[in-house]
């Protein structure tokens, strides 16, 4: 297996060049975004080097309880995303979301290793960390759009809720329209996605299976179960954070609570 | 209290805060089977409030609401809320056809024994006087009165034990309210009946007033 071409330190820094051209820009149409430009560059390229670093020696050492410290730290900073996201302040959430995520990722993720691909060893870090990050990203994803949805609908719609559940309506029944709607809503970015995949670009794992050396043809599955993979766990992370928010913002009498 | 077997709900100590003001706060009132009550009041007297009392839409700060004898709250909600049906002031019939607002609570567990008639319904129509609208008219196309009488059809398919009406005449006009106290305080297709009203018509067909004023209930007759 070739490897693919190192980039040389001297031309990534030539590479940076091209940010000259959105930088004038955003300075002489005075968009205002220069500073936004500069702070998301730098934290990307900070942020990259240091999980380069941190993912060299998981790999080299590849302990199977160092992978997990890990993944509890993505699971930690997805949560903390979907918090930031969502804007919902309930005091469960941060811990409902855990284990949503936690639940969804690790299931599948366990399938796919296990079952599916089976390296060598079974919990070979090289393997664990990028696809349970997919699966992790996307299932994040998949959770905020739900969980938005979800709240906004019953907030704006409590008269509808109430007129359900008055006529004798229990809270599942009550709330199903919203729980459908915030479900649907998670879904669709990755059915749409799956449906025009390939099509326009190659998608990253594939194009970076590929530039390491990889077959297409190995890259083309590893793909396609990737997506069905980033399905299942969305799905199943979508519907566990909606029952558990759902148990949340209902009270024992069915009413919706007077903190939201 | 002395024990009475036709009392249905009976509410003792109540006091019910909102965003921590006082609503509601009374020592006891009662309701027997039967019944057709009306409560009066001025507006923000807390009339609608004291509705949801009976079916657990608003739950007390402080004191007990029974029903036949049971206390709230009750362990299946959704059994007692079919028994005590609302129709409130502005019903939700959500925004598909007449037919799917009809039918929309046949769809819960609760009313799943229970078929909806077609024909009955459609006699229904006739007597409150909207047989000109079809199943098949969206909701949309409605007028308030209109609105206001299929949800007061709805209720009554769904064969409660008390029908709570809030504001039912408020949308209509003389007439049509005359038809509604015909259909439903004359011909009492449900047993009890406690309504919120602001008109002396539908009051003085009723059995029985109960004033709220400043918080303090009081029953009139």
């Amino acid at each position: 297996m070739n490897g693919a071409t190192d980039i040389k330190l001297p031309f990534m820094l030539i590479g940076f060049l091209t940010l000259a051209i959105p930088i004038t820009l955003s300075l002489i149409y005075k968009i205002n975004i220069t500073r936004e430009i500069a702070v998301s560059v730098a934290r990307m390229t900070v942020q990259l080097a240091l999980v380069g670093i941190v993912l060299q020696y998981l790999f080299k050492w590849n302990y199977l309880w160092l992978t997990s410290i890990w993944f509890i730290f993505m699971i930690g900073v997805a949560d903390f995303n979907i918090l930031k996201k969502t804007k919902i302040k309930i005091k469960k959430m941060p811990f409902f979301i855990f284990i949503s995520i936690t639940i969804s990722v690790t299931s599948i993720l366990a399938f796919l290793i296990i079952v599916v691909i089976r390296p060598t060893p079974l919990y070979d870090a090289k393997h664990l960390i990028p696809l349970g990050g997919m699966i992790l990203g996307n299932s994040m994803n998949g959770i905020s759009l739900a969980l938005e949805r979800f709240y906004s609908a019953l907030t704006k719609n409590k008269k509808e809720y109430y007129s359900y559940i008055s006529m004798g309506a229990n809270s599942d029944e009550g709330t199903a329209r919203f729980c459908k709607e915030a479900y649907r809503a998670a879904l669709i970015p990755t059915i749409s996605n799956m449906a025009t995949l390939g099509l326009v670009s190659l998608p990253g794992m594939m194009t970076g299976q590929i530039l390491g050396g990889s077959e297409p043809t190995v890259a083309i599955k590893y793909q396609i179960i990737i997506m069905i993979a980033i399905f299942s766990s969305t799905s199943i992370s979508a519907l566990l954070s909606l029952k558990f928010l759902k148990r949340a913002i209902i009270d024992k009498n069915d009413l919706i609570t007077d903190k939201i | 209290m002395k024990f009475d077997d036709n009392v249905l709900f009976d509410m003792e100590n109540i006091e019910v805060r909102i965003e921590n003001k006082q609503v509601l706060a009374f020592d006891h009132i009662s309701a027997r089977s039967g019944e057709t009550l009306a409560v009066v009041g001025p507006s923000g007297s807390g009339k609608s409030t004291f509705l949801k009392l009976f079916n657990s839409l608003v739950a007390p700060n402080k004191g007990i609401v029974r029903y036949k004898g049971v206390s709230y709250p009750w362990k299946n909600l959704s059994q007692l809320r079919s028994k005590i049906i609302p129709v409130d002031q502005e019903p939700f019939l959500g925004s598909g056809t007449v037919l799917d607002a009809l039918y929309m609570p046949f769809n819960f567990n609760v009313h799943k024994d229970k078929k909806f008639d077609e024909r009955a319904t459609l006699e229904s129509f006739k007597d409150y006087k909207i047989d000109n609208i079809t199943f098949d008219r969206k909701i949309d196309t409605l007028s308030g009165g209109e609105k206001q009488r299929i949800a007061i059809i709805r209720a009554v398919l769904l064969q409660p034990e008390v029908l709570l009406l809030d504001e039912p005449t408020s949308a209509l006009d003389g007439e049509t309210i005359d038809i509604i106290i015909e259909n439903i305080l004359k011909k009492k297709p449900i047993e009890t009946i406690i309504s919120v009203s602001h008109s002396k018509e539908w009051t003085k067909n009723c059995s029985g007033v109960i004033e709220i004023r400043n918080g303090k209930i009081e029953r009139l007759r």
